[in-house]
């Protein structure tokens, strides 16, 4: 005999954060389709900048603030097949993510790419029409002609 | 002062378990105490294993007590893979107690594993994205290391292979697939390029536990053959925006630490098989250059010539690996308690264990295990 399965109470967790004095102006930057990330005397630049260093965990601050160019390299690209919807059913796609280090970053940016681009190539942020200093409000990548 | 195991109990992985989560892990502690022949009050401390978003409640060990045995005992949960709950008791038997269960348990189809996966994303910026997961990041780091290392989609489903075909032999494993073939493994889903299903471990139900206790117990109780912890090491990396996705640094020196731990100077020569977790074929290679198995970028090599084949040189996960089956907390113990159950059988002298936590393993944990 079969068990039977419960789906259990409806639970929608909604939690609100503070991001924090300079990831707020990270994405209020957005509005005027600016990228700041955070440059530590190290050299190491992080993106979203962060207060502590990530290479050598010197504390960071809106001194070290600098504006970011909006092109960078692809390090790697995969085709995704399927999303998950909020309880975690798959559903199929046909959608490209890729791995981007912008100029003069040392992160890492996992961003959605809006045409077929391959590593090694230059790509260049696409913003949205409307922005409203949300993640969102970057679109996604897009290959840049030689 | 050494720590040795005594018991352990692992139940079939499976899926869709018709079991609950108390059931399962009463199952496991009560076979590890058996094995060990010991009962619940000889136990001083448990650790358990388990996850609050996988399990669907806070304190998800709350609810375990009773069928831990841990009730008005020194008690305490790793919300993490097994093996870092073994470190926890390793640490209590290191300072004042004398025996210690560790009990770790996975039910997959309580909810998406994967989907679980996204809640470990930066929220303010990552998990915005709904493309980003366990699956798709591996895809991408996968990409990366297959493109810097000429490594082929063959090499990384040669893998998977070995381990499938293993997993065939193994009455644990969930994903029993006997003859199954290079083109079959190569020809499976696409979930996210170069991710296939049979490239990927299958999320599913299991419940395994061990029963550790400290030398001059084990003396004075003349247990024998009980299986030694000669080493153990563990670190954690940087988020994945700021690592290098092309190696498995807190590996290298987590295995760092177990080989000096345990005296081991040439792995190689030393150690006689590995078990480890690889959520993804793939990750399998960058795990041999980890361990100091291969230089970097060359595990490929490894697959290709069967070094790594249960008749190979170096046995890499003779049982199966998490391609047999992936209890996501659990896998660890279970990797753990094959190795033992393999040291036992005359495998070998010697055992390398690994298992890992986080997106993209950021973290990873190594036990060098000796018998007498």
């Amino acid at each position: 005999m079969p068990v039977e399965r419960y789906e259990g109470v409806p639970f929608i967790a909604r939690f609100r954060w503070t991001t924090g004095e300079v990831h707020e102006l990270f994405l209020e930057k957005f509005k005027d389709k600016k990228i700041m990330g955070a440059k530590c005397d190290c050299g190491y630049v992080v993106v979203p900048p962060r207060v502590i260093c990530p290479q050598c965990l010197k504390k960071l601050s809106f001194d070290n603030l600098i504006e970011l160019p909006q092109r960078g390299v692809v390090i790697s690209r995969t085709d995704v097949k399927f999303k998950m919807d909020s309880a975690g059913n798959y559903e199929k796609a046909e959608e490209i993510l890729v791995a981007v280090k912008l100029h003069g970053s040392n992160s890492t940016l996992f961003l959605r790419s809006l045409e077929p681009v391959n590593i090694g190539d230059e790509v260049e942020i696409v913003w949205k029409e409307e922005r409203e200093g949300l993640p969102g409000d970057i679109i996604g990548v897009r290959g840049v002609k030689a | 002062m050494r720590i040795g195991i005594i018991g352990f109990h692992a139940l079939p992985l499976t899926y869709d378990i018709e079991m609950t989560r108390e059931e399962s892990v009463f199952e496991a502690a009560k076979g590890a105490l058996e094995a060990a022949g010991i009962e619940r009050e000889d136990i001083d401390a448990v650790v358990s294993a388990s996850s609050d978003y996988y399990d669907g409640r806070t304190i998800s060990n709350s609810m375990l007590i009773g069928a831990t045995g841990a009730y008005l005992k020194d008690e305490t949960k790793a919300e993490e893979d097994g093996l870092f709950a073994v470190l926890y008791a390793i640490q209590r038997l290191r300072t004042y107690h004398r025996t210690a269960l560790v009990v770790a348990h996975t039910h997959s189809w309580t909810f998406n594993p994967h989907k679980v996966s996204t809640f470990m994303l930066d929220p303010l910026f990552d998990r915005q994205n709904e493309l980003l997961n366990d699956i798709t990041l591996a895809a991408l780091q996968a990409n990366a290391y297959m493109h810097a290392y000429k490594v082929s989609e063959e090499d990384v489903a040669l893998v998977a292979l070995k381990n499938l075909r293993n997993a065939s032999r193994n009455p644990l494993a969930y994903r029993r697939l006997s003859g199954i073939t290079l083109e079959e493994v190569m020809s499976s889903e696409v979930y996210s390029s170069p991710i296939r299903e049979l490239t990927m471990a299958p999320c599913c139900d299991g419940a395994a536990a061990v029963v550790l206790a400290r030398e001059d117990v084990i003396r004075e109780s003349s247990i024998d053959d009980p299986i030694w912890i000669e080493g153990v090491g563990a670190a954690t990396d940087r988020y994945i925006r700021d690592r290098n996705l092309l190696e498995m640094e807190s590996l290298s020196i987590a295995a760092k630490k177990a080989y000096a731990m345990a005296g081991v100077t040439d792995p190689l020569t030393q150690i006689d098989f590995a078990e480890v977790t690889e959520r993804f074929a793939y990750q399998e290679l960058m795990i041999y250059e980890a361990l100091g198995l291969c230089q970097k970028g060359r595990g490929k090599y490894l697959i290709r010539s069967g070094f790594t084949e249960r008749d190979g040189d170096f046995p890499v996960n003779m049982s199966g690996g998490a391609a047999g089956g992936d209890a996501i907390i659990a896998t660890g113990l279970y990797r753990l308690i094959e190795a033992v159950k393999l040291l036992k059988n005359g495998a070998g002298e010697r055992a390398l264990v690994h298992s890992q936590w986080g997106l993209l393993a950021q973290k990873n944990i190594v036990f060098v295990l000796g018998r007498e």
